[in-house]
């Protein structure tokens, strides 16, 4: 429209006939149709003011955040192995339990982070159960004592003091009391520390250092004494033991020694096609634990029971397998038949008979092993008898048990010490009462009365830690440091000598108990030495160096003991391989075991659980929100009944049961768990705490007033109950909510006798599938993990050292729930078979890498992507938080947060202090997931190249292969072809989860094999 | 009755109405105050919308584990609402675009609504996915591709939920620009008639200087019709793309090539319902009996009834596939849907969906207004539920068993699930007293002014 004039033929309208200059403008510019034609030359043309438009919208939507501004401060007097963003790492003692693994502590500019277990250690070899990994977090407890504090009497009030005001008080106190002290402690390992217990007492006459332990571990050294004259407890050798027969020993999860026994009894659990055999695990069991969930066969009894079951096994072996029986023991075990004791004890006769066979095969290699706090019934010490006989007809008695050579030093007690000390209590003899590292106002019986007791004492000073139970009816309390704080030493086996060294100075004002006790003696021999530190040395001195054969200078000698955290004697002078001998067998002892009379109650049984244990470290949140291996639950206790007895009570999973005993009543929730004996019930020690802090108080329910004292100690299980359904509702918050495997090919499994045959045998043949996508292509590395489901015993162990590594947060009991739990590796449990004998099997899931992973392709915004290693990265910062990634991921691996959960009710400063600096503390709203510890790897390729080389197989560990104590994980790069992960690869056992999916995925599991005749 | 009679078309508008009284009668609601049922019906809208906006800024400052979600359960009444809301937003659009290219003349009297309420349950539905993120602060940009510094780093192309992004804002800019361009003529209309300074001027701007001129009309009629042949293809692509995020992933109960024609099916069905809904309620409070006649509602009740046993054959397909496939995952799921613990949800989906709209097979039934009001809401519930059952019930029992979980939604899953509908119905008030519910231009051109017998009396 370029015309101008006015010869325009027809015309609409009068105003453009008449060519008005402004209408001719606005007509031309009504129907621009060209978009390169200008509207008008003087105003800013549309295409203008959209560049305009764009760009100011571009502006305003882009807001600028400044970074928040933080300096780096450089140390005053840097020193000496202090390299920021470098890890130092000190070998040192573990203090959660008497076993006293040896620990590697990672401190990061000069804070421990991790714990891990010392792999020059004999005993755990590089191993650390759940407990010890998460007493890193005990250290940094909000709710520890921050400085020595007076008790009122009565209303257990604390007034905080200094340690000066609190030394002259106690001085005063000690003083007057020169006959009456008493020193409680529990079970201890460390030989210096009970030397100085010892000194100490030394200056009081009458002293009496009583030691009580609340695991039921002194009923085996009460048995040994029994059966054989000496109160030890003999030394395991499982790797010696083709068969193992546990009745009510929890030997993988919570008795003794568990890391030392998981990395023992898993080496005979690696079936390789070189080596086809693997030991048999027989138990006995009235409570579901992880060591009966890796029975290969596994029989559901009461409690009460285990003694009578055991000499029918004796009998079954004197009578059908020709075994000698010593003395009159013959007549004794002759009332013991199968038939019978089976029928009383409602077991079938042919389990019986079976374990015999199994037994009758292995003279003088297998084990029988009897004792966690579920076998401490009435009949306790009958077992304990029973065992040890079956043990010594057995020809085991020198061989795989050893009492003499390095038995373990954990303990060895009298049961009736501590019943003696509260009767001198209540008759007001004790004058002055030292408490250390026990909380018998928790877990003693209430029976025993011991806070009443404890009433009628004039003065007593606890060091514990926090305020708790025991600690609030003292007149004092000076907090002892946390282990990580302290030096110390331990010699769990005879023989071997673990250094305890302190990784952090003490972070509140604690001051160690040993130091305490060297304030206290001022005056006498003990109070002119410096401290404890000088106190151990100069003991090492004497003692542990001359053992040691003093070959080198001291000097050199401790800077070693130092460096390696362990000196073993044992190892050195062959004494742990040395057979000892067998003792003779006191079968008068068999004279206390009777035949048990079937009831018509159930039996009340107290087992301690993986997490909790005794309740010690119920403060500790990653302990509470560990899933118990067998039901899952977190967040508190709960009576176990098998499936039969909740349906005969009309009540289900989570319904609330009145349990009453003679002493007294409980209302717990039920949880419905295969594998119970009809008549008997499960309920875990450890909860019910009021006293335990934040986090631990008010968590599930004390048992105390419904345990008894009995004549083998602390009776807590066997206990005859009734069981009443209350109608009430409560809610269990459990990390897996579903029991079985629905049949689905997830888990590939045969028995040992299959495998021999075919060492295919229950894998699957693997299909070909073929992909759309374009393979990745791995010009390096490429990072690949095995899991052998056969090594793994479930012990959840990798769970918490996978929590500590990648600063995994706790979500509560709520979230839990909810379905909420953050933990990147977990261990699926499933259950098969019939719910009265179920088979169990534990499958470690976590991020599966996988080639064509699900998750990478939906993310719209890129936040999960394939790294040139095979990684399956998450990238936080960039995730806004879709879920789609964790909806398609077929293994359901992926965890999101939900809230801000570090910064939590559950974790709080200076908790946070315990986190990985290397890992990045995840905020609110953004998915995450296990990385295989790509901070590992990094760190390890970084070291790599530094010298000029690749990464050697096994350099790297993820953190959960580090803690493994069953050395069920391996890792490595599956480029190279020598490596394990890559023979695993290959392996005919090999096989990836959901492989249909073709989804490829760099971890790889090997089938569980069972040595069983049928699975 | 002459031939003449008998050819004759059932008139699309009753009432003997002149133009002018077509202006007055559609008008009168803008132009008058407010009655009291408005004020009551905005209170109550304004009051849910509130509540919306409550959980909204609940799951921004506080996270989103307000609501009852979970591993696996990683979407609920998040995407159940997106999903619904979306749907919803379906009929609107095809009433205006594929009726008015298939000539179908009496949409004539429910396009406006039908395209304002489209363009309300899509602004409602746009707001799930955006604030069911983590990190609703991101999500708002990051989701978009925009040129940057960081690599450059751009969004993931392959990922469904982008797929999502694009549909859905190209639907809504597309569905807005269609319903504003229809508007034009009435705006116009309703700014000459205006009496107040203000209106006029506020009604002059919105009508984009329109004159009424032959080329206006022309321009009109042809941005019209293509923007009608642009939004068509959206009607079925949008509905499409909503169901990839499901049919794309591997899980068993979503990983099936049925979604696209089933979710666009399931959408026009209960965006048709919806239509019913707020239609039945607009010709009582309004008075508009005479534009929108029994016979527009009975045409929408066939395309109910039409796309409700679509979405029946597709249900039934599904049980078939699974048993079919072989897939063992997948019959578990079906198994679950059909007996499992939630199951009450199936079947509340299947009354609903397939069962009760069965009645308007019968004339008299599908011409009840009472009954057609309440199988529209029925339809609507129904669809809720079907995208509860495909989402919930096919996330909380995967693959592994170990994983298995129920979805228990928090007062804030309902509150905003409630909230949404106080948002939409908000809207929808005020666009009934601001601008005109029936485009009088097209309905003017529908009537039969002038022929014989439809004398004004």
């Amino acid at each position: 429209m370029e015309s101008n004039t006015t010869d325009t033929k027809y015309w609409t309208k009068l105003s453009e006939f008449s060519s008005d200059p402004t209408f001719i403008q606005k007509a031309q510019g009504e129907f621009v149709t060209s978009p390169l034609q200008k509207e008008s030359n003087d105003s800013t043309s549309r295409r203008d003011f959209m560049k305009l438009m764009a760009a100011s919208s571009a502006l305003a939507s882009s807001a600028c955040f400044p970074q928040p501004f933080e300096k780096i401060m450089p140390y005053v007097n840097q020193p000496a192995d202090a390299v920021n963003g470098k890890a130092n790492y000190y070998a040192s003692t573990c203090g959660e339990c008497a076993a006293a693994c040896g620990i590697l502590v990672k401190t990061r500019e000069g804070r421990p982070i991790k714990l891990e277990g010392n792999p020059d250690h004999p005993l755990n070899r590089g191993g650390l159960c759940a407990v010890g990994q998460s007493s890193i977090l005990n250290l940094y407890d909000p709710d520890r004592l921050r400085n020595p504090v007076f008790v009122v009497r009565g209303s257990g009030k604390i007034e905080a003091t200094d340690w000066d005001s609190a030394d002259k008080k106690a001085l005063e106190k000690l003083k007057a009391t020169k006959s009456g002290v008493r020193f409680l402690t529990g079970p201890n390992s460390s030989p210096t520390r009970n030397a100085l217990i010892n000194d100490f007492l030394g200056a009081f006459s009458g002293a009496k250092h009583v030691v009580y332990d609340s695991s039921g571990v002194s009923i085996v050294a009460q048995g040994q004494q029994v059966s054989y004259g000496t109160a030890v407890i003999p030394r395991l050798r499982f790797e010696d033991s083709e068969v193992i027969l546990s009745i009510d020993a929890d030997f993988l999860g919570t008795w003794l020694s568990p890391v030392e026994f998981t990395k023992q009894f898993s080496k005979n659990r690696k079936v390789s096609e070189s080596s086809p055999k693997m030991s048999k695990l027989i138990c006995f069991e009235s409570v579901m634990t992880v060591t009966g969930a890796n029975a290969d066969e596994r029989v559901a009894i009461r409690s009460e029971h285990g003694a009578a079951i055991a000499l029918s096994i004796a009998h079954e072996l004197i009578t059908k397998h020709g075994f000698s029986a010593p003395g009159d023991s013959k007549s004794i075990v002759s009332k013991f038949s199968p038939a019978s004791v089976a029928e009383s004890c409602g077991i079938s006769a042919d389990a019986i008979t079976k374990a015999a066979q199994s037994l009758a095969k292995s003279r003088g290699k297998s084990l029988v092993l009897a004792g966690s706090t579920q076998s401490v019934s009435q009949n306790g010490l009958s077992l304990q008898v029973a065992a040890n006989f079956l043990n010594s007809i057995l020809g085991n008695d020198g061989l795989t048990v050893d009492s003499s050579q390095s038995p373990s030093q954990q303990t060895a007690l009298s049961v009736d010490d501590i019943a003696t000390l509260i009767s001198d209590m209540k008759a007001g003899k004790v004058k002055a009462l030292l408490i250390h590292g026990v909380n018998p106002a928790y877990d003693l019986p209430d029976s025993l009365g011991f806070k009443e007791a404890a009433s009628k004492v004039d003065f007593i000073l606890s060091f514990s830690d926090r305020a708790d139970e025991t600690a609030v009816l003292a007149d004092m309390i000076m907090p002892d440091n946390h282990p990580l704080e302290s030096w110390g030493d331990a010699e769990p086996q005879k023989g071997v000598f673990s250094l305890r060294q302190p990784t952090i100075r003490p972070i509140y004002s604690t001051r160690a108990m040993e130091d305490s006790l060297i304030s206290l003696s001022k005056g006498s021999k003990l109070g002119s030495v410096a401290n404890y530190h000088d106190y151990l040395v100069s003991r090492w001195q004497t003692s542990v160096y001359r053992q040691a054969g003093g070959v080198v200078a001291f000097d050199l000698f401790w800077e070693s003991a130092l460096r390696d955290g362990i000196i073993d004697v044992a190892g050195k002078s062959g004494a742990r391989k040395r057979m000892s001998p067998s003792r003779v067998f006191k079968t008068q002892a068999l004279s206390q075991v009777s035949v048990p009379n079937s009831s018509e109650k159930l039996s009340l049984t107290f087992y301690q659980k993986v997490s909790l244990g005794t309740g010690r470290s119920a403060n500790n949140p990653w302990l509470q929100e560990l899933p118990d291996p067998l039901t899952r639950i977190v967040w508190d206790n709960y009576a176990t009944l098998s499936p039969k007895t909740a349906k005969a009570l009309n009540t289900k999973e989570g319904d609330v049961v009145r349990i009453s005993t003679d002493k007294g009543v409980i209302e717990l929730p039920i949880h419905v768990q295969p594998g119970m004996h009809d008549k008997s019930i499960g309920v875990a020690l450890g909860y019910g705490r009021t006293h335990a802090g934040s986090v631990g108080s008010g968590v599930g329910k004390s048992v105390s007033h419904l345990t008894d004292f009995g004549k083998a100690g602390v009776v807590l299980a066997g206990i005859p109950a009734t069981v009443t359904k209350t109608g009430a509702k409560y809610r269990l918050a459990s990390a897996q909510e579903n029991q079985s495997l629905e049949g689905r090919p997830i888990i590939r499994e045969a028995t040992l006798g299959e495998y021999k045959k075919n060492p295919k045998a229950g894998n699957e043949d693997h299909a070909h599938i073929v992909t759309l996508w374009p393979k990745h292509e791995y010009k390096g590395y490429r990072w690949a993990m095995n899991i052998d489901l056969t090594a793994c015993t479930g012990c959840q162990g990798c769970v918490i050292g996978c929590q500590s590594e990648n600063n995994i947060p706790v979500v509560g009991k709520e979230n839990v729930w909810r379905g909420r739990i953050m933990h990147w590796i977990r261990i699926d449990r499933y259950y098969s078979g019939s719910p009265d004998r179920p088979q169990v099997v534990h499958q470690p899931m976590l991020c599966q890498h996988c080639e064509n992973a699900p998750c990478e392709t939906v993310c719209p915004v890129l936040a999960t992507v394939h790294s040139d290693e095979g990684l399956n990265s998450q990238i936080y910062n960039r995730c806004v938080g879709t879920r789609y990634c964790a909806n398609n991921c077929p293994y359901k691996v992926r965890r999101f947060n939900w809230f801000d959960f570090n910064y939590g009710d559950q974790m709080k400063y200076p908790q946070t202090l315990a986190q990985n600096p290397e890992v990045s503390v995840r905020s609110r709203g953004v998915m995450e997931k296990c990385t295989f510890c790509v901070q590992r790897i990094q760190d390890v390729k970084n070291t790599a190249k530094d010298e000029g080389r690749l990464v050697k197989d096994g350099e790297i560990q993820t953190a959960c292969q580090q803690s493994c104590p069953a050395d069920a994980i391996s890792f490595g790069n599956i480029n190279d072809t020598e490596s394990q992960v890559a023979e695993l690869k290959h392996n005919p056992r090999s096989f990836h989860v959901l492989e249909e999916l073709n989804t490829q995925p760099s971890v790889t599991y090997l089938t569980k094999i069972r040595n069983v005749e049928h699975v | 009755m002459t031939t003449e009679a008998r050819l004759e078309r059932t008139p699309l508008v009753t009432g003997h109405k002149t133009y002018a009284d077509v202006n007055d009668d559609v008008c009168r609601p803008l132009e008058s105050w407010p009655t009291k049922k408005w004020w009551i019906a905005l209170t109550i809208a304004a009051t849910v919308f509130g509540i919306h906006i409550l959980s909204l800024g609940r799951l921004i400052t506080h996270g989103i584990g307000n609501l009852g979600l979970n591993s696996p359960v990683g979407w609920g009444s998040d995407i159940i609402n997106f999903v619904f809301w979306i749907g919803i937003g379906h009929a609107g659009t095809l009433i205006s675009a594929i009726l008015f290219l298939f000539r179908q003349k009496w949409r004539t009297s429910i396009n406006r609504a039908a395209e304002a309420m489209t363009i309300f349950a899509v602004l409602t539905a746009g707001l799930f996915p955006l604030m069911h993120t983590g990190r609703q602060w991101l999500a708002f940009f990051w989701l978009l591709p925009y040129p940057n510094f960081r690599g450059p780093l751009w969004v993931n192309f392959r990922s469904p939920l982008l797929w999502d992004v694009f549909a859905v804002s190209t639907y809504l800019t597309i569905s807005a620009v269609f319903w504003y361009v229809g508007l034009i003529p009435d705006l116009a209309s309703v700014r000459d008639r205006a009496k107040n300074k203000i209106r006029k001027a506020i009604y002059s701007v919105l009508s984009l200087g329109w004159t009424g001129s032959q080329r206006n009309w022309s321009h009109y009629e042809t941005t019209y019709l293509l923007l009608a042949g642009l939004s068509t293809p959206l009607v079925l692509s949008v509905h499409t793309i909503v169901s990839f995020d499901f049919a794309t992933s591997l899980l068993p109960g979503w990983h099936t090539t049925i979604f696209p024609p089933y979710f666009v099916a399931g959408a026009i069905f209960s965006g048709f319902a919806m239509v019913v809904t707020l239609l039945v309620l607009c010709r009582e409070i309004f008075d508009l009996q005479d534009y929108i006649t029994v016979n527009h509602l009975e045409n929408m009740n066939k395309i109910i009834l039409l796309t409700g046993s679509m979405v029946g054959y597709a249900y039934a397909s599904e049980f078939f596939m699974a048993w079919y496939s072989g897939n063992a995952y997948e019959r578990f799921i079906f198994i679950q849907r059909a007996l499992g613990p939630y199951a009450w949800s199936y079947w509340t989906m299947i009354g609903c969906n397939v069962i009760w709209p069965q009645l308007f097979w019968k004339k008299s039934w599908r011409r009840n207004i009472k009954l057609m009001f309440i199988i529209s809401i029925l339809v609507n519930i129904g669809m809720w539920y079907e995208r509860f059952v495909i989402i919930v019930t096919s996330l909380n029992n995967d693959f592994l068993p170990s994983s298995w979980r129920s979805y228990y939604p928090t007062l804030w899953d309902w509150g905003w699930t409630f909230g949404s509908f106080g948002m939409f119905f908000t809207f929808f008030l005020l666009f009934c007293r601001t601008l005109p519910m029936i485009a009088m231009s097209e309905v003017k051109g529908v009537m039969n002014t002038g022929h014989k017998g439809d004398h004004h009396g």
